[in-house]
């Protein structure tokens, strides 16, 4: 990018919470028309520096000890560090802009969208209430949003994630800011509409010449998106320099150490079996992986479909449904790891939860070493429940916060009828996880987020299960923390013959920990096959998509473009709406396809003109 | 059209509500003791006659349904009857109501008043001396048992400085210490609405989204802020009502206000059943009325309600 002089310089900056330390002596410049990511784990201080950028750090209660923010602007540079609040005003929104993380809660609820793009406009640019909503239209086509002008007097929950980010960056972009500062602007969004909110932002940036701050933890998107790179990690400057020097040569031990922990789409091929990261610190990592063997399956699921009712109306009539799940069949042998693949609204999640009996499925049978759960007494079923285990995404909202580790490891050892040694037992299983037995009698918040994981597999192991559904059991966690959690997992699994259902949405995750690959669309699988058939001849237009969606750990691969526009379309259909179910042909042995596949291209077309 | 649907469904509830809580109130009234007895309790030599005839004066005599159909029908044409001691119903009641609504709107209004900003001033300085002087104000006026409030009012006031007229309704001076009494209570717990709520709000990132637009704090914190954390207060308040109900029959009391719970006591007092079936029922109406009011500006005021 054209670099004509520095726009924004961080000079020896220090930010505290009150005596707490958060981030140490960070200088960095970012140039015109550049853009600088600022790359690190949960804690290292790049949102809070973000903040401070906006002026914004008091609100959350922080202050800059020492060190200076300068903004160059034609007038001359301004220091946001000393600057008072009505010029601070000036300045935000109009010169510096800002889009967050979590576009469900970015926008105000009560508003529609046309006055919220509208108030900034107004206010910087002093346009009419006509002229705000003639500019919010044309900034709404800007970020490809369908249908503009019909969008304005929508309010934010009527949209989805993407589109929500979308008006985000309208608004941010509104009065041409000439810094816009992205604090990972697609973490909470699906593979495919992050490719879509990167694009817009590139095409932004050529279209406005603005310079972009893009604070992010991904070194996928990294890699796609900056100019330069400083890495960061509690508060401190760990490495600065372009992004081909930092992703492709790294200097820094802790640089070199996040690079390997990154799952990198690709780096598996011609490999039948799952592989541990090479992380630093784990002597154990290069143990063996037993192939399962493909005899009786462990879990069995024939034409499982689960759908959720919508009632409307006076009377609750039921007047659609969501077709959570469709005629969904695989089977997990034992020592294998079947991952289920599929953005929001697919059914990943369903289909554990059925499984999990968490919900009931209204058709179709799940086998569980031949017996049929659904069809015995609830009595009978409770044994399942020992068999079939659950981690889940949050590990901080699926601890009980008042509990011990131990009482939280004894109760469904208790449960179930298994706690014979208390003490030994819970001892054996924090050993089995990676943590030391005297972490028994501590409470959930003394732990970390990989912590907490580590003890939420404990718990699943501590009922001897033969099966572990991990849904989403690492989208949650750092890149470094969620490679050691998945080596355990890895681990684990070559002791213990478990068999794992691996729900996630981060394809890269998948091709590392799977053995075979079912992709979810709609409530339906489409695609299904051994990892190297899904990753090294994918054939559904679907997986393809999702695939090639997936930002690539390569700085010399300019990002391909994508097509916008597009939002994933709603598994909700009216209750007469005729029924399409598609079956399957097999494309080569354990490799099935969808047989509708040439028609998904043309309903995605038909989608968009919709 | 899901606005007409949900009023219909909701007009609906109200009317069965309303339905149950007369034909409680009528049969209850019946079970406490007999008006006849009462007003001739005071001659000697009554006879099983003479009760009979005042019965059939009264019209006690006829069967329940029918009485209670009457009263009904009643209250929906406005012929609300005759007391049983003073004359038609519907001038008496009119002038209670009146009076009580006058002290519950003028207390209610003059408590947001305070709390909507001491309450805002609380959140956004939260944890600072003058939230601590506000949490323990708001603490001590909760604490007050309101009836213990209002006879101190009038000990200072009216006995000792001589200042406000102790009892009744005078004129503007003798609607003071009856609301200030109502008020003091209700601002207790709506400044703890209003603080809550806004430290739920002020911490949500569309409040940071909307400084990073630089708009003013002002504009962040009365238009973005305030409307999303009304969304709570006027909940509260619709639940609240009927307490506030129930408050305002103690302390009209106590200040010989002339309002609905002064009259419901004193026809209970004299097993006069017309007036208190009628008091109890509209005080019943309004609560479902207002709950009602509380749902349909809910809907105005949050559009995730609106276009479920």
């Amino acid at each position: 990018m054209a670099s004509t002089g520095t726009l924004l310089e961080v000079d020896d900056l220090s930010i505290a919470f009150g005596p707490k330390s958060v981030v140490q002596n960070l200088s960095f410049s970012v140039g015109k028309g550049e853009t600088l990511a600022i790359v690190g784990e949960s804690g290292s201080g790049k949102s809070v520096t973000s903040l401070a950028t906006m002026g914004l750090l008091r609100h959350v209660g922080g202050s800059v000890t020492s060190g200076r923010i300068t903004l160059y602007e034609e007038t001359g540079p301004l220091e946001i560090t000393k600057a008072d609040d009505a010029t601070l005003r000036r300045v935000r929104g109009n010169r510096i802009a800002m889009i967050f993380q979590e576009p469900m809660s970015s926008l105000d609820p009560v508003f529609t969208i046309g006055d919220q793009i509208s108030e900034a406009l107004r206010l910087h640019r002093g346009l009419s209430r006509k002229d705000a909503r003639t500019e919010a239209i044309r900034l709404l086509d800007l970020v490809r949003m369908p249908n503009a002008r019909d969008q304005l007097g929508r309010y934010p929950h009527q949209l989805s994630g993407g589109m929500r980010q979308r008006v985000m960056i309208a608004m941010a972009v509104s009065c041409h800011p000439d810094l816009l500062i992205a604090d990972e602007p697609t973490t909470a969004l699906d593979v495919t509409i992050q490719a879509q909110i990167l694009q817009i932002i590139r095409d932004m940036q050529d279209e406005l010449g603005t310079a972009v701050i893009f604070i992010s933890h991904d070194m996928g998107v990294v890699s796609q998106m900056a100019d330069r790179v400083v890495v960061m990690r509690h508060g401190k400057t760990v490495e600065t320099g372009t992004v081909r020097d930092v992703i492709l040569s790294p200097q820094a031990e802790y640089t070199r150490t996040l690079m390997a922990a990154v799952p990198k789409i690709g780096a598996m091929k011609g490999a039948d079996a799952p592989k541990p990261f090479a992380l630093t610190g784990e002597g154990d990592a290069a143990f063996d992986h037993p192939a399962p063997k493909y005899g009786d399956p462990l879990v069995k699921l024939e034409g499982v479909t689960t759908r959720y009712d919508l009632t409307s109306g006076f009377l609750g009539r039921v007047t659609h449904r969501v077709h959570a799940a469709e005629n969904i069949s695989f089977d997990i042998v034992p020592g294998e790891t079947l991952a289920l693949v599929g953005e929001s609204g697919s059914g990943k999640s369903t289909v554990g939860k059925t499984l999990q009996q968490l919900v009931q499925p209204i058709s179709g049978r799940v086998l569980y070493r031949g017996t049929d759960i659904f069809a015995l007494q609830e009595a009978e079923r409770k044994r399942f429940k020992r068999e079939i285990q659950y981690v889940f995404q949050d590990p901080y909202g699926s601890l009980n916060p008042r509990r011990t580790v131990k009482q939280s490891l004894t109760e469904p050892m208790a449960t179930h009828g298994l706690l014979r040694d208390p003490d030994g037992q819970v001892a054996d299983l924090l050993e089995a996880v990676g943590l030391s037995a005297d972490h028994a009698d501590r409470l959930p918040h003394e732990f970390s987020g990989g912590q907490r994981q580590r003890i939420c597999i404990a718990r699943a192991l501590a009922v001897e299960p033969g099966l572990i559904i991990a849904d989403e059991a690492v989208s949650a966690l750092d890149v470094s923390v969620q490679a050691q959690v998945l080596n355990l997992m890895m681990r684990l699994q070559a002791e213990r013959g478990l068999a794992y259902l691996f729900i996630s949405h981060d394809m890269a995750v998948v091709e590392r920990v799977s053995h075979r690959i079912a992709v979810m669309y709609l409530g339906e699988i489409v695609e299904m096959g051994t990892r190297r058939q899904i990753f090294e001849n994918p054939q559904h237009p679907y997986t393809r998509r999702l695939l090639a969606a997936v930002p690539v750990l390569d700085p010399e691969t300019p990002p391909k473009r994508v097509e916008l526009g597009r939002d994933i379309p709603s598994p909700v259909r009216a209750v007469d709406a005729p029924l399409q179910s598609h079956g399957f042909i097999e494309v080569a042995p354990g490799h099935i396809l969808a047989d509708d596949h040439h028609l998904f291209e043309k309903a995605l077309q038909e989608g968009i003109q919709a | 059209m899901p606005v007409i649907g949900f009023i219909a469904k909701r007009g609906l509830q109200a009317l069965f509500v309303l339905f149950v809580v007369t034909l409680f109130i009528s049969f209850a009234i019946r079970l406490t003791g007999d008006p006849a007895v009462m007003m001739l309790r005071e001659s000697a030599n009554v006879s099983a006659d003479d009760l009979a005839r005042v019965r059939e004066g009264l019209g006690l005599d006829r069967p329940f349904l029918v009485q209670y159909w009457d009263f009904v029908s009643g209250l929906f044409t406005g012929d609300l009857g005759n007391s049983f001691f003073r004359g038609p119903i519907a001038p008496i009641v009119t002038g209670a109501l009146g009076a009580t609504l006058l002290l519950a709107m003028t207390s209610l209004i003059v408590s947001l008043l305070i709390s909507i900003p001491l309450g805002i001033y609380a959140a956004r300085h939260r944890g600072s001396f003058g939230d601590q002087v506000i949490r323990v104000l708001s603490l001590a006026g909760l604490s007050f048992p309101n009836f213990w409030l209002g006879i101190m009012l009038i000990l200072i006031f009216s006995v000792t400085l001589r200042w406000l007229p102790a009892s009744g309704l005078t004129g503007p001076a003798s609607l003071i210490m009856p609301a200030v009494t109502i008020g003091v209570i209700l601002t207790a717990t709506n400044l703890r609405i209003v603080r809550t709520t806004m430290l739920e709000v002020l911490s949500a990132q569309f409040i940071m989204v909307a400084r990073a637009k630089g708009l003013s704090e002002r504009s962040v914190i009365y238009k973005h802020a305030l409307r999303n954390s009304s969304i709570a207060l006027v909940t509260y308040l619709g639940l609240q009502f009927g307490t506030l109900m129930g408050g305002l029959v103690v302390v009209e009391l106590v200040f010989n206000w002339p309002g609905m719970g002064t009259l419901a006591v004193e026809a209970i007092s004299q097993r006069d059943y017309p007036i208190l079936q009628t008091v109890i029922s509209i005080l019943a109406i309004m609560i479902v009325l207002v709950n009602l009011i509380v749902d349909l500006v809910y809907m105005a005021l949050d559009p995730r309600i609106r276009l479920e």
